[in-house]
């Protein structure tokens, strides 16, 4: 373990890396009668979706728009996918807008991002009006009208997608798990703010960080032992002395830039209010380079 | 930078067309290419040189001036740019138009927006008959884009309209939407004729105060929260929204009906009144 000799508030700050990889990922944005049909859709869409290991993608609210940023002037809130092709985006897409966002009540769903590459949205969901739904071109964009029990779902026919980066992290290492839980949660307060990314795990924070390959062969994944407490006397553990609890913040972005301000300002937030509840270090998980192309210094985000 | 303008100056008994006299073709082209670009004056083939004075300017906006109420297929082909029309046109403008925006100071004539398939028209006069509508033999009408007409429409309005966006701020002369494929049609003031008459798809909204004779093919529907009608509005600029919102503050609510049933159409027609029987009743 490696210091670089940077430390906020006391806490140590790891000369090391995250490693993050290449996704594909679009935005969508999800309208309703008033918010909290708008973030009960929302959040029925991006549910289990923490990882693309085992969910197909990651999603998550990226956040709230304002009713002069909303399509139809309706309460609106903008999600995030992430996937690991264009293909599995699209089922991903198709999948949860069909089920979690046409049965919502009073919700319709808009393309939150432009460009070339397409993704089948209401062009496959429309065959669901069985045959009396309607399209509507307006200002050159598409949008099928499927009749359902309350009304009409308005469903844009296409979003489109970009490359983006997927495992941007860093790891809050504390003396108590109460002490990490307060300064994860104060580096998701801050973050949430930032906008093209999203952070998928549960309140944005994992506790089952994972290392490449596993004892058992039809497992890619297994638990990441040199952050695990119970494990410091039975592996090369990476643990400080005293530390008894590791939690890993993971981003999501549409761009290099989007996760370094992310990173950035989730560090600095979880240096100021870790400073009180004894967080010993901030470092962050990689895999010696063999995952990804992105490296996100910590010294670099933070200089 | 001043635009690229071509003043009229031919002003013999001939037709003149223009089709294909549109920003994106000439933007490449040297000044003695401009000049020598095809029309046609009757049936004869004519260049640019012989109907126009040139004076060469940014070639991505194009003004017409002069009398153009006999030159036909104004803004023909147009796939990019801006194209203005100081005075009037004739007869088939904006034919097989795809993109880019074709502004009229005056009037249009026969058939305005017949074949468009993308980009804005914007007339500030009035059009003749047939706006947005199939000419005589073919199967449909406009296919895509927008017209704004401020003023007038003749006879035969949007009649199997395929796709796009027409809006119409005056009056209409005759039927309108009659036979409609698809598409839109939005009206601010009275309709002369009957309105939606045969119509398969699409969606007929008026925002007039008098509505007009309402087709017996129509069948009284629920009004639902129509989400999608706020974009549409927004998109048929700042008169129908005015309107819109001042009818909407003015205690009027939406009603839908459904039709031509009479020929198993499944069109909507869209209107705001303070109660439905303010339609009048079926002919």
């Amino acid at each position: 373990m490696s210091s670089s000799g940077l430390n906020i508030n006391g806490i140590e700050i790891e000369d090391t890396f995250a490693e993050a990889f290449p996704m594909t990922a679009t935005r969508l944005v999800i309208t309703a009668a008033d918010r909290y049909w708008a973030l009960r859709a929302a959040e029925a869409m991006t549910g289990f979706a923490t990882s693309v290991i085992g969910c197909g993608c990651e999603a998550a609210i990226e956040r709230e728009l304002d009713l002069q940023q909303s399509p139809d002037g309706r309460p609106a809130i903008a999600v995030l996918l992430f996937s690991v092709s264009g293909k599995e985006l699209e089922k991903q897409v198709v999948r949860r807008v069909g089920q979690c966002v046409l049965t919502c009540p009073s919700t319709s769903v808009f393309a939150g991002m432009t460009g070339e590459k397409k993704v089948a949205l209401g062009s496959s969901l429309r065959y669901f009006g069985d045959g009396f739904q309607i399209s509507k071109v307006i200002d050159g964009r598409r949008f099928w009208r499927i009749p359902v029990m309350d009304g009409e779902f308005v469903c844009e026919a296409h979003t489109a997608r970009t490359s983006a980066i997927g495992g941007g992290n860093f790891l809050v290492l504390s003396q108590t798990l109460a002490g990490a839980l307060r300064a994860c949660e104060a580096a998701m307060d801050a973050m949430r703010s930032i906008p093209n990314v999203i952070m998928p795990f549960p309140g944005g924070v994992a506790r089952s960080g994972s290392k490449v390959g596993s004892k058992y062969k039809s497992l890619s994944a297994s638990t990441n032992d040199a952050y695990c407490p119970t494990l410091r006397p039975l592996t090369r553990s990476r643990l400080p002395e005293g530390v008894t609890a590791a939690l890993e913040v993971v981003i999501d972005g549409l761009a290099e830039a989007d996760v370094v301000r992310a990173m950035r300002v989730g560090i600095l937030a979880a240096c100021e209010a870790g400073q009180r509840h004894g967080v010993v270090m901030i470092t962050a998980g990689n895999y010696g380079g063999k995952l990804g192309p992105f490296h996100f210094q910590l010294r670099e985000v933070l200089a | 930078v001043k635009p690229l303008r071509l003043t009229l100056r031919y002003s013999g008994p001939q037709r003149l067309n223009l089709y294909g006299l549109v920003p994106d073709r000439l933007l490449e082209m040297t000044p003695s290419e401009l000049a020598q670009h095809p029309v046609r004056i009757g049936d004869e083939p004519a260049q640019v040189a012989d109907c126009f004075e040139i004076a060469d300017g940014n070639r991505q906006r194009l003004v017409l001036a002069g009398d153009l109420a006999r030159a036909d297929y104004v803004g023909g082909g147009m796939r990019a740019g801006e194209l203005e029309v100081l005075g009037s046109v004739g007869h088939y403008a904006a034919t097989g138009m795809r993109d880019g925006r074709l502004w009229i100071e005056q009037s249009a004539g026969e058939y305005l927006s017949s074949d468009q398939r993308g980009g804005t028209v914007e007339v500030l006069g009035n059009a003749g008959r047939g706006c947005a509508a199939a000419r005589p033999g073919a199967r449909r009408g406009m296919r895509g884009g927008t017209l704004l007409l401020h003023g007038q429409a003749g006879d035969g309005l949007a009649a199997r309209l395929r796709r796009g966006i027409v809006v119409v701020h005056g009056r209409v002369r005759g039927d309108a939407g009659s036979f409609m494929i698809a598409g839109t049609l939005v009206l601010l003031d009275q309709v002369e004729g009957l309105l939606g008459v045969g119509m398969r798809r699409g969606t007929i909204l008026t925002l007039a105060e008098t509505m007009p004779r309402r087709h017996a093919g129509f069948t009284p529907a629920e009004a639902v929260e129509l989400s999608y009608l706020p974009m549409l509005v927004r998109a048929c600029g700042t008169r129908v929204q005015e309107v819109w919102n001042q009818r909407l503050t003015g205690s009027c609510t939406l009603f839908r009906a459904v039709g031509d049933r009479a020929s198993s159409g499944v069109g909507e027609l869209l209107w705001l009144s303070q109660q439905e029987k303010d339609w009048p009743l079926p002919v």
